[in-house]
């Protein structure tokens, strides 16, 4: 496997290519990141039609917009994660959530075998997001990784868990002043 | 449990908990309040570690010919209406929305239902809350923004339209200080329009903001809603 800062120097390049609207560039950008970017769209829009939907969205949006793309703080698989994220909970918001996850599915985080894609280029910063979500109690840090991962809303997370909104506001707010506190001082 | 919950609305706007006037009103407090704008991207860039959770799945086949060729990447399908949930009296407002757009041109027939290149509207809420709502839409197949807001802009200032996406806003134009103004929509907020778009309002010196973000009070803002 080459090391996070070759894969993400390729990616670019690959990204400046597409940006001038170059198709086998296109081709080359979906190989290397369709797989990721549709895990994305699948687990929040929680169905397969929808999700390739999001994703043939996702990649029309990036064709016609590589050419803006700037190295920034942002990497480029940052970059196409985040519009694969918004582009998928615009979806759910407005077509409504195919399938519910059980509770134990969202719980299970610690089963799950994450891709290191993110946390190689940002090793330091994940460590230590994961290392202060780990030091709040369970239901906290459940609803802050649910309302990332699976994109949900104050209102459905507390439907999903049988919470009051009040008291999984309350929760959240809590957890999210604890975790600035913790990860903050960088 | 007796004190407040702390504010942590940048937080929380950042991972998208928020939905209704609370995301509106913090969408808002990004755009006129710099150090809220800051926190919130100080916290989004915490939260990408997440995307790490995302384990990949095998995608489609590449369906090359039709990315190449779609004219613009808006939503594949009508959204409801739900998004007016947040401005009040939603169809009273949507309705006399589409009338005032209707007025200036009243020799184009309305689109027929299954039309492909719908008009999108937005009812902008004024944010001090007092006054009527400003009727606003995009006409798609004219790549066109129109705007019925009159007298908006005090002496010596203009007022200027922007579109706002991801909570970052780009410049669309000015608005006439009389009757009701047309802009071309940009060639690259039309190929990026999606309906989470917001479009505001702020008031500027005269000719426009000499940033690339408002510099002047945004005087009203409101999410664009498909017909």
């Amino acid at each position: 496997m080459t090391n996070a800062t070759e894969e993400r120097v390729r990616l670019y390049e690959t990204l400046e290519r597409v940006g001038t609207e170059d198709r086998d560039a296109l081709g080359d950008l979906y190989r290397m990141t369709s797989a990721k970017l549709f895990g994305i769209c699948l687990r929040i829009c929680g169905d397969r039609s929808s999700a390739e939907d999001v994703l043939h969205e996702v990649y029309t949006i990036v064709w016609k917009r590589a050419g803006g793309f700037e190295a920034g703080p942002a990497s480029p698989i940052t970059w196409l994660a985040t519009i694969a994220r918004n582009r998928s909970i615009d979806w759910v918001r407005a077509h409504g959530r195919r399938t519910m996850r059980p509770i134990e599915d969202a719980m299970d985080v610690a089963d799950d075998t994450p891709d290191q894609t993110v946390a190689a280029e940002q090793a330091e910063t994940a460590q230590r997001l994961y290392k202060c979500l780990e030091e709040l109690n369970a239901p906290q840090r459940d609803a802050i990784h649910t309302a990332f991962v699976d994109g949900m809303t104050y209102a459905e997370i507390a439907d999903a868990r049988g919470v009051p909104l009040g008291t999984m506001k309350s929760w959240v707010r809590r957890g999210l002043l604890q975790l600035r506190g913790c990860v903050g001082d960088d | 449990m007796t004190d407040p919950d702390p504010d942590m609305l940048a937080a929380e706007y950042a991972l998208g908990l928020l939905e209704g006037t609370e995301r509106a009103s913090a969408m808002r407090r990004s755009l006129t309040d710099p150090d809220f704008a800051r926190e919130v991207e100080w916290w989004r860039h915490r939260f990408t570690a997440m995307f790490d959770e995302y384990r990949p799945v095998a995608a489609p086949e590449l369906q090359i010919d039709r990315i190449v060729a779609a004219p613009v990447a808006a939503p594949a399908t009508p959204r409801s209406g739900f998004r007016w949930a947040f401005v009040p009296l939603a169809g009273a407002i949507a309705a006399s929305v589409a009338l005032l757009l209707s007025r200036p041109e009243p020799v184009v027939p309305p689109p027929p239902v299954a039309q492909p290149q719908p008009t999108l509207l937005a009812a902008l809420a004024p944010t001090d809350q007092r006054g009527t709502p400003i009727a606003a839409s995009i006409d798609l197949a004219r790549n066109e923004v129109r705007v019925v807001a009159p007298g908006l802009a005090p002496a010596g200032k203009d007022a200027q339209l922007w579109i706002i996406r991801d909570g970052v806003p780009h410049a669309i134009g000015l608005l006439a200080r009389t009757g009701a103004t047309r802009l071309p929509l940009p060639a690259a907020e039309r190929a990026l329009l999606n309906t989470d778009a917001v479009l505001a309002v702020s008031i500027e010196p005269l000719g426009g903001s000499p940033e690339p973000t408002p510099t002047g009070p945004v005087v009203a803002s409101g999410a664009l809603a498909r017909t």
